[in-house]
Formats: structure tokens, C-alpha cells, sequence
């Protein structure tokens, strides 16, 4: 009997202290999330969703709140398709006044400089698939780049450059705001320093630099962001925090704060990265890059056989060990 | 890495300092062994490698491989070896010469302290990686007493401080600018031998060839100004260096002129080619072809010319990050203008080195 009471009691002290204590948290996004979904913002209600559902992560699959958090993405995902989809055949009708915004009469914020592979444009203009005839993009596109596909935009009035490859979907609403939600990503500002807006699903970061800078930024299964530094000293904020990242140095965005920062090899980035090799002409700053390669080369005391992988949980990033060929 | 910066310009200033004291008896085993690289053959050579992990991946920002980086500048670095060589000819002198003697062995002991001053970039194609070097290097011949004590003269220490600045241009050449300062000194009877300052310039590229060997190619030029003892400062007795000073003045000539203390003053220029092979995993050999033409300015050595032709093979193994052993075996000859200073010599020998990185 009294064995049964410990189990009993130490049952509910596992389930009752470690499984609430993040309850709250949870209520609350669960209760932002509802509000904005009332509201129609179903992109936003998602990712508090999401969120919600990364503090449950540990707790079992039958947790109550887990399951009525899940039972809400469905139901969001939902609507929002249903949401899309109506949006769409609005735009379509020809009754519509937002329907005369056609892709001929489309501003000239986004220069594209190089593309490969299909990339498609949707949302304030007519979607079009990019192709020779287009020289310029408006700002509020979504761009969805298809796998094996590629494109490298400039910003116009600065000096920003963004590149994306391999199954990216972004959209830039102002010019130094990247709204990335997946996909991976090379941006640099090379004549002169600037500021950049950073926002992936979870995560909202703040970039700046006093000199010419490059980076390259990649959004992780959690909705945060892997952030590599290229060029220049870049400071990132976010929530009061901020990191300085060096060339080579690598960071997390969770959506609890930064990870810790770790340093990655420039001159294997330099051959293996899509975003560097894959386009006809190399980034306006590759022989910089290759210099501060061989500058860190000189610094490195040790290589690891490690390789940083993704992030999938809320804290955790995967590190994988190099196979001896 | 460090270690590859500092063996660079410890191989670089030893072979200026083999060169100029070389009529010294100051032999050093090393003095053939190929010129080391600022960046290893494989540095993208690796990383390519690398590349089947990426695809692996399916990683659009490439392999992220995790380095330990330092994060000082100044990158300080202890050194000591031990070494035994056998030498066919210890004098250093023509085999018909009445100083010669056949084979002989000698003992080395080095300690160096290297300081890395950091890296640089300059514009967007060059960097430099200023580096600082002072070596004590000790000499014992004959420690197994063949000859007795006859060796003994030839004992000798060298101090070395040096100061190089390797230049990585773009398409992996390397200028280095160095200025070295090398003092002989005769231990046994705390006399300093000479004094002597070294500014150099030297070009090397190297050539990583499909099947992973490198081919090292080095042209240099450098200036020694020389300063050894007067014939005051030999003598060290005031009253006999007068006495002999007037001898000479009334015969006609100064101690200044019949002993130029400037005697070694001169102009070096190498050239070296080195094939750089890794045998397993950690094992290096390096055959190597030196030559080098010293000619004289100053005192009465002025307008003699010494042509040496040197041929090497170094066997480099690094057993932990921290110790090393090599083995090196050179066959150096030796061409004056200087009737009777032509010499062979075939100089065999292993090292036991450790060196420490703070």
C-alpha cells in the first residue's frame, strides 16, 4: 500500500511539476493563437501554434493539451487553405479591382540579377514563373524557388543582395526585411553597411553592421534560423539579447534566445554551399571570402570530424560525426 | 598550423644562416629540407572532399564542419630539438687540405621561441602573417672523442633572432620579407665569432599536383652585413695590439686593411625545388635540390664567389601533435673561385623534436 502511494505521489510530482510548469506559457500562446485565428491571421495564430506545441515536446503524446493544440493546427492549416483559396479566385475574378494588378505593371524594387531553375511569384501582382522577359520584381512578392532552382535579387536604393536556392520561399515587404519561412539563404551587403530584419516563423532577429557584410541564413524544422557569418563583424538582436558573429562563426535563433556561437569551416562552406556554387557567377564577395578562409585557416588550432546539422526541437541542434572514407 | 608558420621561417632562416656560416662549421642537417607551405596542398583539396558530406546533407549552406579557432592574435610557441648527424667531412675544408678529416659525428641541441603576430588582410587577394623568432642552437663535435679533443675548437653556438612578414599573394604565391640577426660565438672560449645582419626576400609558390604531392619551388636573395672582432679585440692586450700596430704601419699597411673585421659581407641568392610526398597517414618525405651563390663584397674575401650545389631527402614523422621525429640525409658540394676552399661533404642525421603552442 504505502509503495503504491510512492509511485503514486512521485507519479504526480513527475506529471504535475515538470509537465504544468510550462503550462501557462502554453495556455497563453494557445490563447494568442485563437484570437488571431478569430481574426484571420491564420499565418501568425500558426506560429504561436507551433510554438505552444515546442514546449509539449517532451510531454507524452496523450498529453490533453498537446492534443487539443495539434487538433487547432489541423483546424488552422484548414482555414487557411479554405482562406487562400478564396483569396485566390477573388483575385481572379474579373470584377475585382486588385485583379488589374498585373505582373506587366509591377514595380521595379527587386532587380534580378541571375536565376536558374523555375522560381515562381505570387501574391499583389498576377503570379508568373520567372523567366528572361523578367527584370525586376516588386516588393510583397512571395518568391518560391523549386528545388534544383535558384535566384539572386538586389534591393533597390542599397547595397543588399539576397540569394536563395533549393526549395526557399520568401517574400521581402520593405527593403531591409526578409521574411523568410523556409529554405536557405545568402545575403550580403558589400558597398557600404547596413541593417537587416531577419523573420522566419519563430524567430525575429536583427542584423547589423558598421562595414561591408555577408552571411548566410538557413530556416531550421523548429521555425528558427541557422545564421553563418561570411564577411564583416555583424551584431545580432533579438528580445534585449545580442551576439557579435565573426566570418565563420555559426548561431542558433530558438525561439528562446541565441544558441551558443561555434566556428565552422569557411573553405568547406566555400565548395559545398549551393548558395556559393551554384549560380554562373560567384557572390560579388568570394575573394574576400576565400581571404578570411585562409585567415581562419591560419587561426584554427583543431578540426573536428563534426558536422552541424538542423534544429528540430526548442534547444537541441543535431551535430553529426564525419565518416573516416 | 602555427607549427607549419614557424617551421616556415625557422627552415627559412636556417638555411640563410647554414649558408653564411658555413666556412664556420656550423653544420645543420636540415639545411635541405624543403621549404614548408603557409597553407598545407590540401587546403581545398580537403574540403572538396568534403563536398559528398554536403550532398549527404542536402544542406543548401554546405557542410558546416566545426573548427577550434584561437582567439588571440599572438600565437607563442616553444620549440627544442635534439639531433645526431654523421658528416664525411667535419672541417668543412678540401680533402687535400692539411686541416681535412675523414668522417666525424656531431651533436645538436636547438631551442626556439616563435610568436606568430597575427594575420592580415591586405585589399581583398593578400594577406600577411608577420611572424617573430629567436633560436639558441649548440653544436658539439665529435662527442665520442674519435679525434680526441681536436674537435673541440670547432664547438659552437649560434643565437638567431629573426623577424619575417610571409606575404600570400593570390594563386598561392608567398613573398616573405625577413630580416635576421645571427651571432657565432665559440662557447668554450666565449668569443664571439661575428656579428651579422641579414635582410631577405624570398618567392615560393607551390605546385599541388593531381596525384597529391606538391612540388615546392623557392628563389631567394638575401645581404649579410658582417661585423667580427678587430685585430684590437682579438688580441685583447693594448700594449701588444700597439706594438703590432706599428710593426704593420711602418711595413706599410693598418690592422683595419690586414684584418677586415667585415670579412663575410656578401650576397646570397637560392634557388630550391623540393617534392613533397605524404607516404600513410602521417609519414612526409621530401627530396629537395638546393643551390645557392655567395659572392663577397667586402674585406679579402671581396670578389670571391662560392657556388654550393645541395641534394637531400628529409623524412618527417610526427608521432603526437607534440613531438616529431625527422631524419634527414644531404650531399652538399661546394665550388669557390677561392683556390683550395672547394669541399664535398655528405651530412646524415636524426632529430628528435617537441614543440609546445600556448
Amino acid at each position: 500500500m504505502q509503495r503504491t502511494l510512492l509511485v503514486i505521489t512521485i507519479f504526480c510530482f513527475t506529471y504535475l511539476g515538470f509537465g504544468t510548469s510550462e503550462i501557462p506559457q502554453v495556455d497563453l500562446l494557445h490563447q494568442k493563437a485563437r484570437s488571431l485565428a478569430q481574426q484571420g491571421d491564420y499565418i501568425q495564430s500558426l506560429k504561436y501554434l507551433n510554438r505552444a506545441l515546442g514546449y509539449l515536446t517532451q510531454s507524452p503524446q496523450s498529453h490533453p493539451k498537446r492534443l487539443a493544440i495539434e487538433s487547432e493546427i489541423r483546424m488552422v492549416k484548414g482555414k487557411s487553405l479554405v482562406a487562400r483559396y478564396k483569396e485566390r479566385r477573388k483575385i481572379k475574378d474579373p470584377n475585382n479591382p486588385s485583379s488589374q494588378l498585373s505582373a506587366g505593371r509591377e514595380s521595379t524594387d527587386l532587380k534580378i540579377e541571375e536565376y536558374f531553375g523555375k522560381v515562381l511569384a505570387r501574391e499583389i501582382w498576377s503570379p508568373i514563373q520567372v523567366d528572361d522577359s523578367k527584370e525586376y520584381l516588386g516588393f510583397g512578392r512571395r518568391i518560391t524557388v523549386l528545388p534544383k532552382s535558384g535566384i539572386e535579387l538586389s534591393v533597390a536604393n542599397t547595397a543588399l543582395k539576397i540569394r536563395a536556392v533549393e526549395a526557399a520561399s520568401f517574400s521581402i515587404k520593405k527593403p531591409y526585411e526578409f521574411d523568410v519561412h523556409t529554405g536557405s539563404y545568402c545575403i550580403n551587403s558589400i558597398g557600404k553597411s547596413d541593417s537587416v530584419n531577419l523573420i522566419s516563423p519563430l524567430s525575429n532577429v536583427e542584423l547589423l553592421s558598421s562595414t561591408p557584410f555577408a552571411f548566410m541564413c538557413g530556416v531550421t524544422t523548429n521555425g528558427g534560423l541557422k545564421i553563418i557569418c561570411l564577411l564583416g563583424k555583424i551584431k545580432l538582436r533579438k528580445n534585449g539579447e545580442s551576439q557579435d558573429l565573426v566570418p565563420g562563426q555559426l548561431i542558433f535563433s530558438l525561439p528562446d534566445g541565441f544558441s551558443r556561437k561555434m566556428d565552422v569551416e569557411l573553405s568547406t562552406l566555400m565548395v559545398t554551399s549551393n548558395l556559393l556554387t551554384s549560380f554562373k557567377k560567384p557572390p560579388a564577395f568570394f575573394k574576400k571570402l576565400r581571404q578570411q578562409s585562409m585567415l581562419q585557416a591560419l587561426r584554427t588550432r583543431n578540426r573536428f570530424r563534426t558536422v552541424v546539422g538542423d534544429v528540430k526541437g526548442r534547444e537541441n541542434f543535431e551535430l553529426k560525426v564525419l565518416q573516416e572514407k | 598550423m602555427r607549427f607549419l608558420i614557424s617551421s616556415f621561417t625557422v627552415v627559412l632562416l636556417v638555411l640563410q644562416g647554414f649558408l653564411y656560416a658555413q666556412d664556420l662549421n656550423s653544420s645543420n642537417q636540415n639545411s635541405s629540407s624543403p621549404p614548408e607551405s603557409i597553407f598545407p596542398s590540401d587546403f581545398f583539396t580537403g574540403a572538396l572532399d568534403l563536398s559528398s558530406v554536403g550532398s549527404e546533407n542536402d544542406d543548401a549552406m554546405g557542410t558546416q564542419r566545426l573548427v577550434d579557432v584561437k582567439s588571440s592574435r599572438l600565437t607563442p610557441t616553444l620549440g627544442a630539438s635534439v639531433g645526431y648527424s654523421y658528416t664525411s667531412n667535419p672541417s668543412k675544408v678540401e680533402s687535400s687540405s692539411t686541416g681535412y678529416v675523414q668522417d666525424g659525428v656531431s651533436a645538436q641541441m636547438n631551442l626556439s621561441f616563435n610568436m606568430g603576430l597575427g594575420e592580415y588582410g591586405l585589399g581583398e587577394d593578400v594577406l600577411a602573417t608577420p611572424t617573430l623568432m629567436l633560436m639558441q642552437m649548440r653544436t658539439y663535435n665529435d662527442p665520442v672523442k674519435d679525434y680526441g679533443s681536436a674537435q673541440k675548437v670547432f664547438d659552437v653556438d649560434v643565437q638567431i633572432a629573426g623577424f619575417s612578414v610571409p606575404f600570400v599573394l593570390p594563386n598561392d604565391f608567398i613573398l616573405t620579407l625577413g630580416h635576421s640577426y645571427v651571432r657565432p660565438i665559440a662557447f668554450r672560449t666565449k668569443n664571439t665569432i661575428n656579428y651579422s645582419n641579414t635582410p631577405s626576400l624570398s618567392f615560393n609558390k607551390n605546385f599541388p599536383l593531381s596525384w597529391g604531392d606538391v612540388l615546392s619551388f623557392t628563389a631567394g636573395v638575401s645581404y649579410s652585413f658582417t661585423e667580427g672582432d678587430t685585430l684590437e679585440q682579438q688580441l685583447n692586450d693594448p700594449e701588444y695590439y700597439n706594438f703590432i700596430k706599428a710593426v704593420m704601419e711602418q711595413s706599410g699597411s693598418t690592422p683595419s686593411s690586414a684584418y677586415p673585421s667585415n670579412l663575410q659581407d656578401a650576397l646570397t641568392h637560392t634557388l630550391s625545388f623540393a617534392y613533397i610526398k605524404q607516404l600513410g597517414q602521417k609519414l612526409t618525405v621530401s627530396p629537395s635540390v638546393v643551390y645557392s651563390n655567395t659572392s663577397y663584397t667586402a674585406g679579402s674575401f671581396l670578389g670571391r664567389s662560392d657556388k654550393t650545389y645541395n641534394a637531400g631527402v628529409n623524412f618527417s614523422y610526427p608521432v603526437v601533435n607534440w613531438f616529431n621525429v625527422s631524419a634527414a640525409a644531404n650531399y652538399m658540394k661546394k665550388e669557390s673561385s677561392e683556390p683550395g676552399s672547394d669541399y664535398k661533404d655528405f651530412l646524415g642525421g636524426v632529430t628528435f623534436g617537441v614543440n609546445y603552442s600556448f
